[in-house]
């Protein structure tokens, strides 16, 4: 029954998911065509400069510019969006009359959440280097130093935190979802407490929770790290060991608002 | 005879206002029941009560003898007083939709009834008129062999020819060995279908029986019962 949750989950969001992902890789594309175009003019003089198309390169650039970052906020507000409607208005009729639980029922929303903001993250780091490698000219060479590079970088890496590549790059992972499972929760929290606990201006509301959750997060994440500034010799810590601390800080927040969600649409549940 | 739902006790309280007070009543399996009461009375909290929306304040309800969770939602049918489906999903995605979480879906039936209705399957809910989409889950609702099926308004907002067609969607699906709970204030539509009454006022059962023996007994249909006895009740 969870498996049939998440598939109707995604299925309700991944349409807007896939036009996001298109429209950021496909501005990467065209934002680096102009780029080209801009450099070439350049390069070649005025006599090559077409003005109209120089003006249109420029736009070019700064839409792709602006969809590329907008992206990633306009699926944040979409799957938002999704959450309260399809708990706290009538489509919650049916979500909480399906023959599936609480946990189900919020897990769902996680795993989607994060599934995917990590879809349209990569949307946008590849549309980003679609951008530079399609936009700047001159990078043969780039390809056949990258390997060379690429084992230098991590060398200095392995150095500085006293892990090796992949367990950095573990470690980058974990603190990214666990980031992103502990915000999926934060969120969800301040739009149950809004809806639930309004009965106008729902969306202010869960605004004002979400501010305040974070401004809580910030006071006890500057109180934890004094403490452990006093009590344990900060440079004692490795990078590593700082990272699997951070991780688990956000699944701590995480836990720490996914219980009190569900508390509250399983017991304090009533739709208008 | 099985009792279907029961509950003991039953109170629920809204910040300002007691909805159910103490309710005690069983429902008997097989039959239509009528949970008949003027606005406020009590009838949709009771329901969402039953199916899981709300959780009481005090007292139990229960199912089939099981407390309300995924296991008794999985034999209730709950047909809410308003559309409750994504307005971007076609009927053909919500046949999808119901197959996919509720074993005792009949979807042969289902598109049965929606042909006899004139409604394509590729058509957008949001497309369709109010009383078509209260058709369309009316017939996703009953084309379910639920134990139980929760009706709140079902024949509120619609014309009288749509009243009609409903009653009659829900007597020639109707499964001789589930229960059927219909609350309304709409007492002469619905009174010929009933089986058993239930009068509620104020969180309160203030009558209740058998439809048919009542109306031997008393000489009055149920509406005339009705009118007579919510006229002498305050704030009615």
């Amino acid at each position: 029954m969870f498996a049939k949750l998440l598939k109707h989950e995604f299925k309700a969001t991944a349409g807007m998911l896939g036009i996001l992902c298109a429209a950021c890789l496909g501005f990467g594309l065209l934002g680096g065509g102009a780029i080209r175009y801009l450099a070439w003019a350049e390069e070649t003089g005025p006599r090559n400069d077409d003005g109209l198309l120089t003006i249109l390169s420029v736009l070019i650039c700064v839409t792709a510019v602006i969809v590329i970052a907008a992206c990633s906020i306009i699926l944040l507000l979409l799957l938002v969006n999704r959450f309260y409607k399809s708990r706290f208005t009538d489509e919650g009729y049916l979500t909480f009359t399906l023959p599936v639980n609480g946990h189900q029922i919020l897990m769902t929303t996680v795993i989607t959440g994060v599934v995917e903001m990590v879809a349209i993250s990569l949307a946008v780091a590849v549309s980003i280097l679609l951008m530079g490698f399609v936009g700047i000219s001159g990078l043969e060479g780039f390809w056949e130093e990258f390997p060379a590079g690429a084992a230098r970088f991590f060398e200095m890496l392995r150095e500085a935190i006293g892990v090796g590549v992949v367990g950095y790059v573990l470690l980058g992972i974990l603190v990214a979802l666990s980031g992103l499972v502990g915000e999926c929760c934060v969120i969800m929290l301040s739009v149950s407490l809004g809806a639930l606990v309004a009965k106008k201006h729902k969306i202010l509301l869960a605004l004002l929770f979400y501010y305040l959750i974070h401004m809580a997060i910030s006071v006890l994440s500057v109180g934890g790290l004094a403490s452990l500034s006093f009590g344990v010799a900060m440079e004692s810590m490795s990078y590593s060991m700082v990272l699997l601390m951070t991780a688990l800080g956000w699944l701590a927040i995480g836990a720490a608002c996914y219980f009190p969600t569900h508390y509250l649409i399983t017991r304090r549940l009533n739709l208008p | 005879m099985e009792t279907v739902l029961s509950t003991v006790g039953l109170s629920m309280r809204y910040t300002n206002k007691l909805a159910l007070d103490k309710l005690t009543l069983d429902l008997p399996q097989g039959k239509i029941v009528g949970l008949l009461g003027p606005n406020g009375s009590g009838k949709t909290t009771f329901i969402k009560l039953a199916a899981g929306l709300l959780t009481p304040t005090e007292g139990s309800i229960t199912i089939c003898g099981q407390s309300i969770g995924p296991t008794t939602k999985a034999i209730v049918s709950y047909l809410p007083d308003r559309p409750y489906f994504s307005r971007q999903m076609t009927v053909a995605q919500q046949l999808d939709f119901f197959q996919d979480f509720y074993a005792d879906f009949d979807r042969t039936r289902a598109e049965t009834m929606l042909e006899a209705l004139g409604i394509r399957l590729n058509a957008k809910f949001r497309t369709l008129s109010k009383g078509t989409q209260e058709k369309v889950q009316l017939v996703l609702v009953m084309s379910r062999r639920a134990k139980l099926y929760l009706l709140d308004e079902p024949i509120g907002g619609v014309d009288p020819a749509a009243r009609d067609y409903i009653l009659n969607t829900i007597i020639s699906n109707y499964d001789p060995s589930a229960t059927i709970l219909i609350s309304t204030h709409l007492i002469s539509d619905v009174e010929r279908v009933l089986d058993e009454f239930i009068f509620l006022y104020q969180g309160n059962v203030v009558r209740s029986g058998n439809a048919d023996e009542t109306r031997e007994e008393t000489g009055k249909s149920l509406d005339e019962l009705f009118r007579e006895v919510f006229r002498c009740l305050p704030n009615c």
